[in-house]
């Protein structure tokens, strides 16, 4: 066992009240630019005043439930590490919701780890630990874990085939890693914005390339349609700011199929998008097409997807280890009735009228917006119904007995009412509406 | 006019490429089409390049890669008194070419099959190389323009459009689109699918079929292949034609549009401004690349190495000994009458080239120096014009020659006026 995970084991870990405090790396170990780059610029940025917004109704690892392990009972035994996390705002969501979960975080910037031992502290949160530590060297941990997130690190990784290697080291067989990382495509305006920036004032002190940064943006004198993308929606507060403008090296974007590559080199697979759908082509191209895309090998539709959809700035999936293959549940098992439909939340509901072509009856509109482009699905009142009462923990046989449901679809028989809403149901998971667990 | 393909040999060099301009002979120009109206950029080019010259009468120009000859077509009929060569590597181009110059009267074009790394073996000089749109499928680049340099005369000079990223970052993701789909120049369905993308993308597809219209419509199946299928594509950002040229032994020396160029057009604020204009001409001409956002082609003009025209300079001595040209890329004759700001007659003129539109707005008395300037007298006499004498109002001669040179200092600046030696 490594000099660090013994001195993890005496460390106390602090219950209510107490600050959970982080452990530094050993002296005499540099740190590069990277810390140096965090501590003046933490990510995400952390006011003490709101150090979080509630118990959240979903995290990261429920999340990982319904991609990973989708009849996995209990959450209680799970270990977590967030690899490279910041201010710790997703450890303290998930120390939040699942409060006997091991959770633990590292990452460079000693800034960030106070700010993150200070939220965890505040939102009561007492099971973290927390260690100075660079993502490549979570080895020296000397455990394994069932989730490991990679928010955001690929793309400022100098080296990041090590930086996927040391997280595959320490994932469980039939664990997963939760990867989001700059996409190119999306990005286009980001990428001329630094290179403005680095141009005007390459080379002067960071606050200064800051400060030019800050303003470029402001100025509306310029405009473009590439640009405004980092204009709107992005980069709106100043550290995200930073990571665009100032980080040395630049973050550093990746297709899809660049990923596909650097996951094979660490003995990782892209297991799931999340979302999903944006990366099933089919979805931008009419049905003449769609012979033409059943062509294209399994392994390419996604990068072909990204290619369709052309401005997707963020890549966000599940990898797992090759040779690992998650369960999958569905709707066609004998076990059906006692699946349990998970709203996703990432979906709007509406009920005025979206652009999604006329239907008769319909009670509104799903959409859920990815990168800039709507998704849009229609819904019936039964199904939106149907959709309400998708809460955790209620199964499909709870929502066939909905006296609501009933009344909406009394005209069919016992049989045809079961088939109509289990079928319904099949095309909400397959759209994602909704997660299935067992 | 006669027009006789000498062919030779065509000995390619680059196959897959010539296998796509044999297929569709580019640009696309379907029978029947009308010649589409060409600025007179040429008249532009003759003051900044050759100031000393009248006329054109006799100027030899070589079209290297002329494809369908659609800039010798244009060339020929709006300057039938320079020689051009034309060649090219695709025979069924160059058919094309021959039929569109066939109704061309009284220019002296030639056409020739031969691709352009093997331009060397041309046994004559040239005041003028067009290099327009091919840069990007050879396989040697600076060679190829190496090649061409050696064939200038001392004082003459290479336009080449090379393509540009940022304009094009929509039609490069559906190129590799068309590679992941497995539908290559070689597959039947190829064409029609790609129409029929381009028809279905989304409105917020990087490819923004609009701004294609124009050349998807004019140029048949072969605007397709050319924007999606290209058998080669190597795109150039403003740095990078600067390290072509270097590369190739030739001088930069200047952009076609230097306005585009310049930070200033696109950032008022003298604080973000400043550490832009600090910068080298590359890195300038960079940032308003980025800061534009949007261009498709860079259009430059490469000289032999220590070779400078030497046309009149406003601020020098003698400036009076010069006159001051309209730049033929406007169309002066189109001007139309505005109200200024302060209910004031303002005169727009505009341009048009390569998809981007300037307008400038000029007060009465500016329209008034322009259009004595147009008589094409020497800037002494213009200044002493009785029209001018009677329309700046009560000046002396001294005033009214500074106010003249006050104006004539902009529109040099702004591109709208050139000079040139009497």
């Amino acid at each position: 066992m490594s000099v660090i995970a013994e001195l993890a084991m005496d460390s106390p870990v602090a219950i209510g009240g107490s600050p959970p405090h982080w452990l530094p790396l050993a002296a005499g170990d540099r740190l590069g630019d990277l810390a140096r780059h965090y501590d003046e610029y933490p990510h995400p940025p952390y006011a003490d005043h709101a150090p979080h917004r509630g118990v959240p109704p979903r995290d990261l690892l429920d999340l990982a439930r319904y991609v990973l392990w989708p009849r996995r009972k209990v959450l209680a035994d799970a270990r977590v590490l967030d690899a490279g996390c910041g201010t710790g705002a997703q450890l303290a969501a998930m120390g939040m919701r699942h409060p006997d979960v091991e959770l633990w975080g590292v990452d460079v910037s000693a800034r960030s780890l106070d700010d993150a031992a200070d939220r965890a502290r505040r939102c009561n949160v007492g099971s973290v630990h927390l260690r100075q530590l660079p993502v490549e060297r979570v080895g020296e941990l000397g455990l394994e874990f069932d989730l490991v997130v990679l928010q955001g690190v690929l793309s400022a990784s100098s080296d990041p085939r090590a930086t996927l290697s040391a997280a595959a080291s320490v994932v469980r067989p039939e664990g997963g890693i939760l990867v989001s990382v700059a996409a190119p495509y999306g990005r286009l305006g980001a990428e001329g914005f630094r290179e403005l920036v680095d141009l005007a004032r390459g080379g002067q002190p960071r606050a200064e390339r800051l400060r030019f940064a800050r303003k470029l943006r402001a100025s509306r004198e310029w405009h473009s349609r590439l640009l405004e993308a980092v204009l709107d929606s992005r980069e709106e507060d100043d550290a995200s700011l930073a990571e665009l403008a100032v980080l040395d090296p630049p973050l550093r974007a990746y297709s899809v199929p660049e990923l596909t590559g650097l996951l094979a080199s660490a003995g990782l697979r892209i297991w799931r998008f999340h979302p999903r759908t944006p990366y099933e082509p089919e979805r931008y191209l009419p049905a003449p097409h769609h012979g033409c895309l059943r062509a294209v090998p399994e392994v390419l539709r996604p990068a072909v997807a990204e290619l369709l959809h052309s401005a997707m700035h963020t890549h966000c999936f599940f990898a797992v280890r090759e040779g690992f293959e998650p369960e999958r549940v569905d709707l066609d098992g004998e076990d059906w009735l006692d699946l349990q439909p998970i709203a996703n939340g990432l979906w709007d509901f509406a009920a005025s009228d979206g652009p999604v072509p006329e239907q008769a009856g319909r009670a509104g509109v799903a959409t859920r917006e990815f990168c800039g482009r709507c998704e849009c699905i229609a819904l019936t009142p039964w199904q939106r119904i149907a959709l309400e009462l998708c809460e955790s923990g209620t199964r499909v046989r709870d929502i066939l007995r909905s006296r609501r449901l009933r009344q909406e679809l009394a005209g069919l028989g016992r049989g045809d009412y079961c088939e109509a809403v289990r079928s319904f149901l099949r095309r909400a998971a397959h759209d994602e509406l909704v997660y299935l667990v067992g | 006019m006669a027009v006789t393909p000498v062919v030779s040999a065509p000995g390619g060099l680059s196959d897959a490429v010539l296998a796509q301009y044999e297929a569709y002979p580019c640009p696309g120009h379907p029978p029947g089409t009308a010649e589409p109206e060409v600025p007179d950029w040429l008249g532009y080019l003759r003051p900044l390049l050759w100031p000393r010259r009248q006329d054109l009468s006799g100027l030899k120009v070589l079209d290297a890669g002329c494809g369908t000859g659609a800039m010798t077509s244009g060339l020929a009929r709006c300057h039938p008194e320079v020689n051009v060569l034309a060649i090219d590597i695709s025979a069924r181009s160059l058919e094309v070419a021959a039929r569109r110059l066939g109704g061309c009267q009284g220019g002296n074009v030639r056409l020739r099959q031969l691709p352009i790394e093997r331009a060397n073996e041309l046994d004559e000089r040239f005041d003028l190389i067009v290099v327009w749109d091919v840069l990007h499928c050879v396989i040697d680049a600076p060679r190829v323009l190496r090649t061409l340099g050696d064939l200038l005369t001392p004082d003459g000079a290479l336009i080449a459009s090379v393509r540009a990223p940022h304009g094009r970052a929509g039609a490069v993701a559906l190129r590799s689109l068309m590679e992941a789909l497995g539908l290559g120049l070689e597959c039947p369905e190829a064409i029609p699918r790609a129409r029929s993308i381009i028809d279905n993308l989304s409105a917020t597809h990087l490819f923004q079929r609009s701004e294609w219209q124009q050349d998807l419509a004019a140029g048949g199946d072969a605007a397709v292949v050319d924007l999606l299928l290209p058998a080669r594509q190597r795109l150039y950002n403003a740095l990078e034609v600067f390290e072509l040229v270097a590369e190739s032994g030739l001088e930069f020396l200047r952009w076609f549009c230097p306005n585009m160029y310049c930070p200033r057009r696109y950032l008022a604020d003298a604080d973000l401004l400043r550490p832009f204009e600090a910068l080298g001409s590359a890195e300038q001409a960079r940032a308003a690349e980025l800061l534009h956002s949007r261009m498709r082609n860079h259009v430059f003009v490469a000289v032999r190495p220590g070779h400078m025209p030497d046309s009149p300079q406003i601020d020098g001595d003698n400036w009076l000994e010069a006159i001051a040209v309209p730049s033929p890329l406007f169309r002066w004759r189109d001007a139309r009458q505005e109200t200024g700001q302060h209910g004031e007659t303002v005169f727009a003129v505009t341009s048009e080239w390569e998809g981007t539109r300037a307008t400038v707005r000029l007060q009465s008395w500016e329209a008034l120096i322009v259009h004595v300037c147009a008589t094409g007298q020497c800037l002494r006499d213009v200044c002493e014009h009785p029209k001018l004498v009677s329309g700046l109002g009560p000046l002396s001669a001294a005033q009214r020659a500074e106010l003249v040179r006050g104006f004539l200092r902009r529109a040099i600046a702004d591109d709208y006026v050139l000079l040139a030696w009497a």
